[in-house]
């Protein structure tokens, strides 16, 4: 048997160890649907290192748009009604409303924070709303221990693992119970108890490093898997390349999970890549993908599930597109009304919002009336706002802080920073709100 | 019944389909409603929304010269959003004479209950008498209506006016009997009523002047009540007023006084000159509104409302800012006694960066503001 189709047979035979698990998977992926004749025929030709293709003298232009878009995976429809009932997970009351409260607090914490920034109390806010179900939805179907590395618009998935509303808002104020000690801009969390890594704004940089702890877990054999968030601008950092080439090449067991959120800041994707989204690209890496409605809890949850199913049996990538809409400014520095229409903005809010969704589901259950909703509302908001009250009064960290932790001993160059800072601050102390600081080390 | 989130209320015509929750807040304002089946066409879209003005959005985070004004946690659960604290400890005044003999304006500021406090401004006519007698009474007249369990502020200041009025009144006929100078003495009144530091209530006679900076921009709180004003003045000429104009071609009801409204200027009273206010509430928003600034008109005279507003932002205490204002209203050519109250809001010294030089009117000039 001759070299080439040696390593045919190889081939076929990881594809047979990878047989679909699901109906799930796309039937857009070019390298699965090899068909029996093309395989017979393809047995004359020689192949090419690294590629399964067959000759052909017909001279083909293959153009983007040929095949149709990949569809969006969905359960409820927008007024929460179950499609077809075989997709329903069959949420329990219990779940359900957690689900609900967490979706909902979530919205609760994000107008307060947002409201608080604009009276300057804190620095800087990202709101997540619109973006509720998508986090939910997978933060549910996910194991508590499997690490997730996120971009800066998941703070619901690190409130569905226990974060508390205090643990986010002493974050946001940078007082003394921050585990970051107040060096980090609002919203960049991190949590080791909820196996969550420390935000860092350059974009695209928890692609790779993802792709890297997966490939770590899968040599570790731990039954975890890596998540790994980021959005549609994200995707078009370098670094996306990089992290899904090496998680397929490597086969490192990640979900690349995508926020289609629309916009990049200012930059629609329309104007952020040509093609079908994020989820086209998955097959060009050789990477299962699933394209689904980001606003659908339910359907993001199903997704998940999948998603890590496939990823840990198989030890592989999978690529989940969510597709969703990004209801507030990018940021407390943007203000979005410059490059997008109210009424853009108010379709979403109204017509398909995934709160919204999944109220009107447990309502035609009978699961949660206006009155829960209203006993819930001035619950939450007070949960939010006792916490808020609480940070606010905390002192801000002891300023030397600055300078430790980066090296293990300090170096001499960082502790004459230090004793210069301390000896600027004791000169010009009344310029200083020392007041609002724990003190520094005589 | 749908209950709607209150911002969705007073900005969204109509809703197409029921949504049952209130969570889809979001913190732009919504000015069209579209229907279910339009879905957002981007590739056409030509008007954007609204752009906030003034805000300096390469501003990342905070501004300098903000008051660290603690949370009001009771108020904020109340309302549902951040409300600060507020006391009258903040609040800033100045009153210059001028080229007068006398000053006739009058401020008080007063805590009236534990959560409502009271601003007010007061610009007397025909000697001081009524002016005095309105700044000493007044609040203890809308104590009572708070008092009496009236929990709404504007009828509260409706009925303190009436009877304030009254009081007045006796006082002066009792006091004073057949003294002219009795009758002619009248005076202007605006008074602010804050509530849990976010309903802000206005009810004013006459013309002294409040103004809300929101956004950095002026927006005038009352109308002032003048004979230019065609509804007063058909109201006073119904009552059989006579409208003459003086000498700078100012019209005046039976040749004497320029204002429609008024507390005292008893022999006017039956000529339609009354003492009911013109009432107004209007919600604080602390983070878009900066101040509150009540004027008297020998301010307004001389500085346009954007001007005022413009020269408070300038400012990094409130105190030095209605120094600032009335002062350079008599360096602007007002003769009269002039009078500035500046009480600061959530959104206090947000604006200083975005006004870097200020034309005034006129190509008059002064000193832009300190973060220019
Ligand atoms: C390397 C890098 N380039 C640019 C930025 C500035 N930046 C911050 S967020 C952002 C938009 C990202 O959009 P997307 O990935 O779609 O996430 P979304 O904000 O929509 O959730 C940009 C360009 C950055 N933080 N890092
Ligand atoms: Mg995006």
């Amino acid at each position: 048997m001759s070299v080439a189709s040696r390593c045919l047979w190889r081939s076929i035979g990881t594809f047979a160890k990878h047989a679909r698990p699901s109906r799930l998977v796309s039937s857009n992926n070019n390298a699965r649907n090899f068909s029996v004749s093309s395989r017979v025929s393809a047995l004359d030709d020689h192949f090419f290192p690294g590629t399964k293709c067959r000759y052909t003298q017909k001279l083909e232009v293959l153009e983007p748009d040929q095949k149709d878009p990949i569809p969006v995976y969905r359960v409820m429809d927008n007024k929460g009604n179950v499609i077809d009932a075989d997709e329903d997970p069959q949420f329990d009351k219990e779940t359900c409303l957690k689900m609900y409260r967490c979706m909902t607090l979530l919205n609760t914490m994000d107008r307060i924070l947002y409201e608080s920034q604009r009276q300057g109390r804190i620095s800087f806010y990202m709101t997540n709303y619109g973006e509720e179900g998508t986090q939910i939805g997978s933060a549910a179907a996910l194991d508590p221990n499997d690490l997730i590395f996120a971009q800066y618009r998941e703070s619901g998935v690190l409130m569905w693992r226990g974060f508390t509303l205090d643990n986010f808002m002493d974050q946001c104020y940078g007082n003394v119970s921050d585990v970051g000690k107040g060096r980090q801009m609002p919203v960049h969390y991190g949590s080791t108890d909820f196996h969550f890594v420390t935000i860092s704004s350059p974009l695209a940089t928890q692609l790779p490093q993802a792709a890297g702890a997966a490939y770590a877990f899968k040599r570790a054999q731990n039954g975890q898997v890596v998540m790994c968030y980021f959005g549609d601008g994200a995707a078009s950092e370098g670094d996306f390349h990089g992290a899904l080439n090496f998680a397929a090449t490597l086969e490192c067991p990640v979900i690349f999970f995508c926020r289609n959120n629309g916009y990049a800041i200012s930059t629609p994707t329309h104007d952020q890549y040509r093609g079908d989204g994020i989820a086209s690209r998955g097959a060009g890496y050789g990477i299962a993908t699933i394209r689904v409605d980001g606003n659908d809890v339910m359907a993001v949850y199903n997704v998940t599930k999948v998603a890590r199913q496939i990823s840990l049996a198989q030890s592989r990538p999978v690529l989940v597109e969510a597709m969703t809409y990004r209801i507030g400014h990018h940021s407390t520095s943007d203000d979005s009304s410059a490059y997008r229409t109210d009424s853009e903005v108010s379709y979403w809010v109204k017509e398909d919002h995934p709160i919204g969704r999944l109220g009107f589901y447990m309502m035609n259950r009978g699961w949660w009336t206006e009155q829960d909703e209203k006993n819930w509302k001035n619950e939450s908001r007070k949960q939010v706002l006792e916490a808020f009250s609480r940070a606010e009064k905390k002192l801000k960290p002891n300023p030397e802080l600055m300078f430790t932790d980066v090296y293990d001993e300090m170096t001499p160059e960082l502790k004459k920073q230090l004793s210069s800072m301390k000896e600027h601050v004791q000169l010009y102390k009344e310029n200083y709100p020392l007041g609002n600081f724990e003190s520094m080390d005589k | 019944m749908l209950v709607l989130p209150r911002s969705l209320c007073s900005r969204v015509v109509t809703l197409c389909t029921p949504r049952p929750f209130h969570w889809s807040l979001r913190p732009i304002q919504t000015h069209t409603a579209v229907t279910a089946d339009q879905r957002p066409a981007r590739s056409t879209q030509v008007r954007y929304g609204h752009r906030s003005a003034q805000i300096n959005f390469d501003t990342i985070g905070s501004w300098n010269n903000r008051l660290d004004l603690p949370l009001n946690l009771e108020y904020s659960i109340k309302s549902g959003t951040v409300i600060p604290e507020n006391s009258l400890d903040n609040v800033g005044s100045a009153s210059l004479l001028g080229r007068r003999k006398e000053n006739e304006d009058r401020y008080h500021l007063q805590e009236l209950t534990s959560d409502t406090l009271m601003v007010s401004i007061f610009d007397g006519h025909g000697g001081s008498m009524a002016a005095n007698f309105t700044w000493q009474h007044m609040a203890e007249h809308i104590v009572h209506w708070l008092d009496s369990g009236i929990t709404d502020l504007q009828l509260v200041l409706k009925e303190a006016f009436h009877d304030l009025n009254e009081a007045f009144t006796r006082f002066a006929t009792q006091n004073y009997k057949g003294s002219e100078h009795a009758l002619l003495s009248g005076t202007t009144a605006t008074i602010c009523l804050l509530r849990q530091n976010h309903e802000l209530v206005i009810g004013h006679v006459g013309d002294s002047v409040a103004i809300l900076c929101r956004d950095g921009k002026a927006i005038r709180l009352t109308k002032d009540h003048h004979l230019d004003n065609s509804q007063e003045e058909e109201r006073v000429k119904s009552m059989g007023a006579t409208v003459t104009c003086d000498g700078q071609g100012k019209p005046r009801v039976n040749g004497r006084l320029d204002m429609t409204r008024s507390i005292g200027d008893l022999d006017l009273k039956p000529y339609g000159v009354i003492a009911e206010p013109s009432t107004k509430v209007i919600k604080v928003r602390h983070s878009r509104d900066a101040f509150l600034v009540l004027t008297t008109d020998g301010v307004n005279v001389s500085l346009t409302d954007q001007e005022i507003v413009d020269i408070i932002n300038g400012r990094t205490d409130p105190e030095e800012a209605a120094k600032q204002v009335t002062d350079q209203a008599l360096q602007f050519g007002s003769e009269d006694n002039a009078t500035a109250v500046v009480m600061p809001f959530g959104a206090w010294g947000k604006y200083s960066r975005a006004v870097s030089t200020i034309q005034y009117d006129f190509g008059r000039n002064i000193i832009g503001p300190r973060y220019s």
